[in-house]
């Protein structure tokens, strides 16, 4: 709220404090001000009012927290108005239909004013508070919200129809034609104020144009009343109005004080205006039920604060505030003002005392005992992953959770539960909680093909959401990597990742019906029964405009840590040394490396310590269908030095059971 | 040879020694450099020759003299080998390495500064006691508002202002605070966590919002807690992160969670404050909620922008950078 320094400090007694002074003030004591600067109006501060205190959307409001702090005492204005008219009953009628959409709603009658503009002092005040002067009434409606913060709205009586209210809900499609010049479309939702024929004001949010007081207007009604702030707040979102009144009601206005604000502005006509107040006041629904007192221990603020406040300060300040403090008693019963809707319990009053005292005051004492810290073994894992991916060259993304409906929303891995969507999305379409991290890494990979960084390693760690079978929401925490290698290069990439646990897993086929990664180069990868990882190129209809081929890898962390175990114990040094000899293998394309590995594996296992592929090579050199691998054998003995002839015996024995096992041509060498 | 020579040959060695030693240090040239070790170190060089002195020289004067040439010759051979080095050449015939090289390229990557901002705060926090807890993005109404004391009524829960998920009673939380919730539900008191992870409200994105960002929140429960602990360990943890001169000022605000609730400033020597994050004692709404006595416990919250915190640490000007993830702004930040 944009305040005025002059009009705040005019309820103050004793010497004006500075605007600066204002400002640091109010900040220190719970309401920020974001701005305190001189304008051609004066001096305003700018005062971000937080959602507990909407009594501070006014200058009076933000005067007693001032007045507060300073010890000051606060000088209310004027509000009691002469009345000297027929009774109020004979010159309109009002009528409340739905009490609990308007707890309160009072009317005043003036007859006979002579509407201009209003004095250059109010003007002056309306201008530096951001309100532009429109005419007399008009500006002492606004004039008394910026200074009570009760909105009021003023009728012009000879256009109300039957000269009637009635505050009720509207028809659905009733029109109103607003104050801004726009003609809504009602809902039955909405509260209105009609006259006897049509709505002639849309409740706490705006008036009609019809009813609109102008400088011809003779007789008017000044309505004060209160709105639930839940409809106001509906109605104000469904035609897109954000008006002063609205925000003020929708954040709860004073119903004791609502009638005060009525002859407040109806003394300040009969001072500007002249004319004849009605007599009597239309009050339906009356002032609410009387607050309860909140019992009060003054040493609680100790305990919460932990610094001491005298209590005869606390006291003081409860007054200032607007409270009635009985202190007969070591508990003491404080009664909060009808302003006040955040004052309800003792911590509300404790948090009344810390901010009035400054929390300057709060000393640095730390008290509690040490604590050992612990961090959950997936986060662990998690740190670990992101170094080593980090070390063997990849970068790290955070990318948002939503993805496209269709191919982005049904990419899934380990994460198989049902999708879930936002019911706004951020954009068309764009509003489903991806499960896996395949969509999110492909796009950053376009985006760095765009612009023309090359193709990155990318990878991400990341929970992924869904919904479980029981309708509960089911999570993973995955890791994804999307690389732009070969399929040995992703694996070598898998296996560092699954070392960090000491876990080693094998390729299997996946399942069919999966339509994240293309059925030619896939597979998930398994350990102990558990699916640790998929691997494959991701589908087509994923990549997009992606020139590159990648591969992606997906772990999911949890498993992977329920699998392996991060502890490790030294096995010794071998004593004796290898025999190391390769084998040259022509082999059909179709036979798997795994085949040739399990014949390896058969014949005589017991001594080979590794085996390796360290070269596989296809071309025209070996013939069409045909591929040559070239893998190592390491041999070594735990009992001692195994021979030539030992080794040699067993290559053969290796040779032909190769052959046999898959038809190869083998070579030794 | 001289009378003088023949009467002192340590003299003689030392004359010679510190003609040796200036030709050598003068040597302004591989070549000349190479004489000045040749004239003084070589076959018929000036050491060579007052080898000779030895034959000559009294039996007692033997010992000391041959000590003499011995240290001489190493240290002529030593000064060469100096001066060899500093006029760049190592010998003759050794190219030496060209230093200005460039380096070849290594295949670095990167971690996100978003995780590199995550891991200095809760490095700090674990330092100061608080254990690491995760919770879930998806949350239901109870732990996002209800027990955080945020009734239905509040404008906080509109619907345009969440992500509420489609057709379940779900929605994608709005703030870390909802681990506080869950934290309280399930550990034993005493308790100091912090929870850091991601959190959703359908903001407009431009260059300070966006509707995925990231929080770590903190929380101490248990006897006796006041605002100094806040206060002492919110001084505690800025000065961790950020360095000994570091400043900290809070001002009221508030949160339904937590009452008084503050928000946290920090100044650096020279500076302006800078609005950092909130905090304030638990609210015994949010205790209640839980099943915690609050005449027995008290504790106290704070909660942080981690992307905040990274923009200012690496003068980032745009939030956008941190989910496009381009790696030339990831290479800059690694």
């Amino acid at each position: 709220m944009r305040a005025a320094v002059e009009w705040i400090t005019s309820f103050l007694d004793g010497p004006k404090p500075s605007a600066a002074r204002i400002a640091a003030l109010l900040t220190d004591s719970g309401t920020e001000i974001e701005a305190c600067e001189k304008t051609a109006d004066g001096w305003i501060v700018e005062a971000a009012i937080t959602s507990n205190r909407p009594d501070e959307f006014c200058h009076l409001g933000l005067a007693r927290d001032v007045a507060a702090v300073l010890g000051r005492t606060l000088i209310l204005p004027p509000h009691t108005a002469e009345a000297t008219g027929v009774a109020v009953e004979q010159a309109l009628k009002v009528v409340v239909e739905d009490a609990t959409r308007a707890p309160r709603y009072t009317a005043r009658v003036i007859r006979g004013i002579s509407n201009g503009v209003s004095p250059e002092w109010m003007q002056q005040r309306l201008l530096a508070a951001g309100q532009r002067p429109i005419n007399a009434v008009v500006d002492i409606s606004n004039y008394v919200m910026l200074e009570c913060g009760q909105p009021l709205h003023a009728f012009d009586l000879d256009r109300l129809n039957a000269a009637s209210l009635n505050v009720r809900m509207a028809r659905p499609g009733e029109k109103l034609a607003a104050l801004n010049g726009r003609t809504l479309t009602l809902a039955a939702e909405d509260l209105v104020i009609a006259d006897g024929l049509q709505p002639q004001a849309l409740a706490g949010v705006m008036g009609g144009s019809n009813s609109e007081v102008t400088l011809a207007t003779r007789n008017i009604v000044i309505e004060s009343a209160v709105f639930a702030p839940r409809g106001v707040r509906a109605s104000a979102r469904r035609h897109q109005l954000r008006t002063e009144s609205g925000h003020r009601f929708e954040r709860g206005v004073d119903r004791n004080a609502c009638s005060a604000a009525g002859e407040r502005a109806a003394r300040l006509v009969l001072e500007i205006c002249g004319g004849t107040l009605a007599a009597g006041v239309f009050d339906l629904g009356g002032a609410g039920p009387a607050p309860a007192p909140i019992s009060f221990n003054p040493a609680r603020v100790r305990k919460v604060m932990g610094a001491n406040v005298p209590q005869r300060k606390m006291s003081t300040w409860f007054r200032a505030l607007g409270c009635s403090v009985d202190e007969s008693a070591a508990q003491w019963l404080v009664t909060a003002p009808g302003w006040r809707h955040d004052l309800h319990h003792e911590i509300d009053l404790v948090e009344e005392v810390v901010r009035i005292a400054g929390l300057e005051r709060v000393p640095e004492r730390i008290s509690m005992p040490l604590m050992v810290a612990t961090e959950p073994a997936v986060r662990l894992l998690r740190a670990e992953v992101q170094d080593l991916l980090v070390g063997l060259g990849c970068h790290e993304c955070v990318t948002p959770d939503f993805v496209r409906e269709g191919a982005e929303a049904s990419a899934a891995l380990h994460m198989q539960a049902i999708p879930l969507a936002a019911a706004l999305p951020v954009r068309s379409g764009e509003g489903v909680l991806r499960r896996s991290l395949l969509p999110s890494l492909l796009r950053v990979a376009r985006h760095n093909q765009d612009q023309g960084n090359g193709t990155p390693a990318l990878f991400e760690v990341s929970p992924v959401n869904g919904l479980g079978p029981t309708g509960t929401p089911a999570r993973r925490q995955l890791l994804g990597v999307l690389l732009a290698c070969d399929w040995r290069e992703a694996r070598a990439v898998l296996d560092a990742v699954l070392s960090l646990r000491g876990v080693q897993a094998t390729p299997n086929a996946m399942s069919e019906a999966n339509a994240a990664l293309d059925p030619t180069a896939r597979a998930c990868f398994k350990s102990a029964e558990r699916t640790l990882a998929f691997l494959g190129m991701p589908a087509a209809e994923l990549c997009g405009d992606l020139r590159h081929k990648a591969l992606y890898l997906e772990v999911d962390l949890e498993a992977l840590d329920g699998v392996g175990t991060a502890a490790r114990r030294f096995m010794g040094l071998p004593r004796f040394p290898a025999v190391v000899r390769d084998l040259a293998l022509k082999v059909r394309d179709a036979v798997s490396y795994s085949a040739v590995e399990e014949a390896v594996q058969a014949a005589e296992a017991q001594d080979i310590e590794s085996l390796e592929l360290f070269e596989l090579y296809r071309g025209a050199s070996i013939g069409a269908g045909m591929k040559s691998l070239n893998i190592r054998i390491t041999f070594r003995s735990s009992q001692g030095t195994l021979t030539t002839a030992e080794v040699d015996q067993r290559v053969q024995l290796m040779i032909a059971r190769i052959a046999a096992a898959t038809g190869a041509e083998v070579r030794g060498a | 040879m001289d009378a003088a020579g023949v009467n002192d040959p340590l003299a003689v060695v030392a004359a010679a020694g510190d003609e040796c030693r200036a030709r050598i240090r003068a040597a302004e040239s591989a070549e000349a450099l190479a004489s000045a070790r040749s004239a003084a170190l070589g076959r018929e060089g000036r050491l060579q020759a007052l080898m000779e002195l030895l034959k000559s020289a009294a039996r007692e004067v033997r010992p000391a003299l041959g000590v003499a040439l011995n240290a001489l010759k190493n240290e002529l051979t030593e000064l060469a080998a100096e001066r060899a080095l500093a006029l760049g050449s190592v010998a003759s015939g050794v190219v030496s390495e060209d230093i200005t090289l460039p380096p070849t390229t290594l295949s670095r990557g990167s971690l996100h500064p978003l995780t590199r901002t995550e891991r200095r705060v809760v490095q700090v926090l674990k330092g100061l006691g608080f254990s690491v807890t995760d919770g879930p993005e998806v949350e239901d109404e109870f732990h996002n508002f209800v027990a955080l004391n945020i009734p239905p009524s509040h404008p906080a829960r509109e619907p345009a202002d969440n992500f509420y998920l489609a057709g379940v009673p779900y929605l994608l939380r709005s703030q870390t605070s909802t681990v506080q919730i869950r934290t309280m539900e399930t550990q034993q008191l005493p308790l100091r966590v912090c929870a850091p992870g991601r959190v959703f409200r359908p903001d407009e994105v431009d260059a300070t919002h966006h509707y995925m960002f990231h929080q770590v929140e903190g929380l101490a429960v248990d006897e006796g807690l006041s605002m100094a602990d806040l206060k002492g360990t919110l001084l505690l943890f800025f000065r961790g992160l950020f360095g000994a001169d570091v400043e900290l000022r809070l001002r009221p605000s508030f949160f339904p969670f937590t009452e008084p609730s503050a928000e946290v400033d920090v100044r650096f020597p020279g500076r302006g404050w800078v609005e950092i994050g909130g905090c304030g004692m638990v609210n015994p709404a949010v205790f209640a909620a839980v099943g915690i006595d609050a005449n027995r416990w008290s504790g106290f919250a704070f909660g942080l922008g981690l992307e905040r915190l990274a923009m200012r640490h690496c003068s980032v000007p745009d939030i956008r950078h941190f989910t496009e993830n381009d790696v030339r702004f990831l290479r800059q930040l690694a």
